[in-house]
């Protein structure tokens, strides 16, 4: 579990003079789950195109599966499976014509699990993927990803566009994927309820860097809210290393601490006593309060 | 705040490519009308068709522009959207390509050689060619880009006749200005009406076509005939059991689309030239005689071919490439895979439009080393051209791009000047040359192709 897959050190990328990722770091445990979360723009697809090859990077380090996906052999290349954000597929082919063409490439190709996903999510094998829905296309290119059972899946918001019947599907089998097979599965979302549901590690890329990447329950564990009652101090009085966002509202002070010790939860217990009120956040309210 | 209708004018000076065609258009008007002054009548006849040919790129390019302007969501959706872009296409239109018509026809009336009357029907002529070309270069289809190609091969074979026709029937020449005028209508009335259900909604040509928004056009996808036809079934054979690079191109080719089925659209071309032969119109038969003068087909028409079914692919392969296929074994595969295609689509050619005619017309042409020659240098160039564009596609630039392409098509015009007159020992050296340097640009192509990233 503890062995990196993918592992990044001080990966540069830049488009022109436009710096997309300065100095990015980020380890992603073998068997895990792990989500990727970050606002429009902040890299997150640049990312997956680096890991997956399509992208060198400027400077830094990238390894997965022990590979430099730059020159990924094709060893390599059978081991992990990919969705991209806006998937590309021949439009004048028949989903089996795909299926069986993009098969063709893969030493060991499941083509039970085809069927099966094929019939789970009502496609029809003889209907041209150009006439098809966004995203129905989504779970076409799913059934791509998956129908080799790679040790890794690589996915750039891969539900986005799927409905929630076929979301939680799709979710039902990735974490089957990783219950039978032991796969890694790294994907990017906006879908943070989705991420809660099944990731067990998370990242976190704000302004080109990384700003959290650990497990999910650490994460939940070091950024809570502390409510104030009745305290009348201005929030510039509380400024303090932790305090991710200090807000005035009618029943007192609001905050949002990120406390990587217990120490910054301590202190106010100290200072405020029996008054301080702790709340747990979800992940989409402590992705809103880190990306501030 | 400046009107919409002076930014929709900007949005085609700030494209590159245009502005570069532009460029040329201008200097070459200017260098035939200065050649014109000072006494060198046949360059300036020679500037002029250049600027001629030029035009025609520039048309092509419009085509494109304004394609890509109309076939979008914010044509349907914002306000008086439509109306504005018309106004601005057809400013532009009339400022650059009847300008430039205009400049060509004050320079024509003053070359002695050329007959001086009536050529406002030439003038009507051209208009015709630009729109026809923009019409290419709008709908944008492999097919349109195809019988648009042979439409113009015909037309440029018979362009001496087409001015003595005017002069014989001075009454014809509203014949091509109404046509010019009924085309430029219904243009503007499909614009106006361009929507998902249009069957030319979703081809949009760009440059460089990874940056193409890819297949949008699912209403009226299905309802064209390019998507209805059944592709090469998949054989099952997997990629890593084929040994040669003969079988993994075969392979590849299983998920190809209407590519190779584009061969029937010049194989219409080709038929009715000969039928036109065969009931001995005389201009046709003349036409398909002259072998020598037709160089120039023989080395565009198997690059066209070959370049319309690939230029497709290139849009998927930033997905292909994840397959499990080392870069360097794709590029290979595909770049063998390209030469071998403009091969026999050469050598289909060579037979159908040079060496048929010639057992029929001038069969002792055949044992002539010279005529062999001829042939050889067509291929050698075309491999040389094909291995330039397959080099220069990957640099992405525009600006290398209109570079290499004018470079080449200065090589090309040189050797097009000399093809039919040279010695077998000039036929040798030169095919050597083309052969060569050829080889260095694939070989920059293939390093270029392995080092590209997928946006």
């Amino acid at each position: 579990m503890n062995v990196p897959i993918i592992e990044c050190r001080d990966v540069k990328k830049a488009f022109g003079k436009k710096e997309i990722l300065s100095g990015l770091s980020l380890d992603i445990p073998k068997g895990s789950v792990f989500g990727l979360l970050g606002k429009n723009g902040a890299g997150k697809t640049t990312l997956i195109k680096l890991l997956v090859g399509l992208l060198k990077p400027d400077a830094g380090a990238l390894s997965v599966l022990g590979e430099m996906p730059w020159r990924f052999s094709d060893e390599a290349k059978e081991r992990f499976g990919y969705v991209p954000q806006r998937e590309k597929l021949y439009p004048w082919l028949t989903v089996r014509q795909l299926i069986d063409y993009a098969g063709s490439f893969y030493r060991h190709w499941n083509e039970g699990l085809v069927d099966e996903l094929v019939r789970q999510w009502r496609l029809n094998n003889h209907e041209k993927i150009g006439v098809l829905s966004e995203g129905e296309a989504q779970k076409v290119a799913i059934i791509l990803a998956l129908a080799h059972e790679p040790e890794l899946l690589i996915l750039d918001e891969p539900v986005a566009s799927l409905d929630p019947l076929a979301r939680r599907e799709f979710l039902k089998t990735i974490l089957h994927s990783v219950a039978d097979r032991q796969c890694t599965v790294f994907f990017s979302t906006h879908i943070t309820s989705d991420l809660e549901r099944v990731a067990d590690h998370v990242a976190l890329i704000n302004e080109s860097r990384v700003s959290f990447c650990g497990e999910l329950d650490d994460l939940k564990e070091r950024v809570k809210r502390i409510r104030l009652p009745g305290q009348k101090l201005s929030p510039g009085q509380l400024q303090m290393d932790g305090v991710l966002a200090c807000e005035e509202t009618q029943g007192g002070l609001v905050l949002t601490v990120y406390d990587h010790r217990g120490e910054v939860i301590q202190s106010f217990h100290n200072r405020f006593g029996q008054g301080v009120q702790v709340e747990h956040l979800n992940l989409e309210e402590i992705f809103l309060e880190m990306s501030r | 705040m400046r009107s919409p209708f002076l930014k929709i004018v900007q949005l085609y000076w700030q494209n590159m490519g245009f502005r570069l065609l532009f460029l040329a258009l201008v200097l070459s008007a200017a260098v035939s009308k200065i050649a014109y002054h000072i006494g060198f009548l046949v360059y300036a006849e020679e500037f002029f068709n250049l600027m001629f040919v030029v035009m025609l790129w520039l048309a092509f390019h419009l085509g494109i522009v304004i394609k890509r302007q109309f076939a979008q969501y914010q044509s349907s959706v914002f306000p008086r959207y439509r109306l504005y872009h018309l106004a601005g296409m057809v400013c532009v239109y009339l400022i650059v390509i009847g300008l430039s018509v205009l400049w060509g026809q004050g320079m024509i009336l003053d070359l002695p050689w050329l007959p001086h009357q009536s050529m406002a029907g030439v003038w009507g002529s051209c208009l015709l060619a630009s729109l026809i070309v923009i019409g290419v270069g709008y709908f944008s289809t492999g097919r349109v880009v195809l019988y648009g190609y042979c439409l113009l091969l015909v037309l440029s074979a018979f362009g001496a006749q087409i001015t003595d026709i005017y002069r014989e029937f001075p009454f014809l020449v509203f014949v091509p200005f109404c046509f010019w005028a009924a085309g430029l209508v219904f243009f503007l009335w499909r614009l106006s009406h361009l929507n998902e259900e249009s069957f030319e909604y979703p081809y949009l040509l760009s440059w460089p076509p990874q940056a193409s928004s890819g297949w949008q056009g699912r209403p009226a996808g299905a309802k064209d005939p390019c998507f209805e036809k059944a592709v090469r079934p998949c054989s099952g054979r997997k990629y890593f059991e084929c040994a040669t690079v003969w079988c993994r191109i075969r392979h590849w080719k299983n998920s190809d689309g209407e590519g190779p089925k584009l061969i029937w659209s010049m194989a219409w071309a080709v038929l009715a030239i000969y039928v036109l032969t065969f009931f001995e119109v005389s201009w046709m038969s003349d036409w398909l005689k002259n072998v020598y003068g037709n160089f120039l087909i023989f080395v565009v028409t198997p690059l066209v071919l070959v370049t319309v079914s690939y230029y497709k692919r290139l849009i998927f392969w930033g997905y292909d490439v994840v397959r499990p296929v080392s870069r360097s074994r794709y590029m290979k595969d595909h770049i063998v895979s390209v030469c071998l295609e403009a091969f026999w689509y050469w050598v289909l050619t060579v037979l159908v439009l040079g060496v048929v005619p010639s057992l029929v017309f001038y069969v002792d042409a055949l044992a002539w080393p010279q005529f062999w020659g001829f042939f050889v240098l067509s291929g050698s160039l075309l491999f040389l051209t094909l291995a330039v564009v397959v080099s220069m596609v990957a640099s992405e630039s525009t600006v290398s791009f209109i570079v290499n392409a004018g470079l080449l098509s200065g090589i090309v015009a040189v050797l097009f000047g000399v093809s039919a007159e040279m010695t077998v020992q000039s036929y040798i050296l030169c095919c050597w040359a083309c052969l060569a340097s050829g080889l260095i640009f694939i070989k920059r192509g293939y390093h270029a192709w392995c080092e590209k990233e997928y946006v």
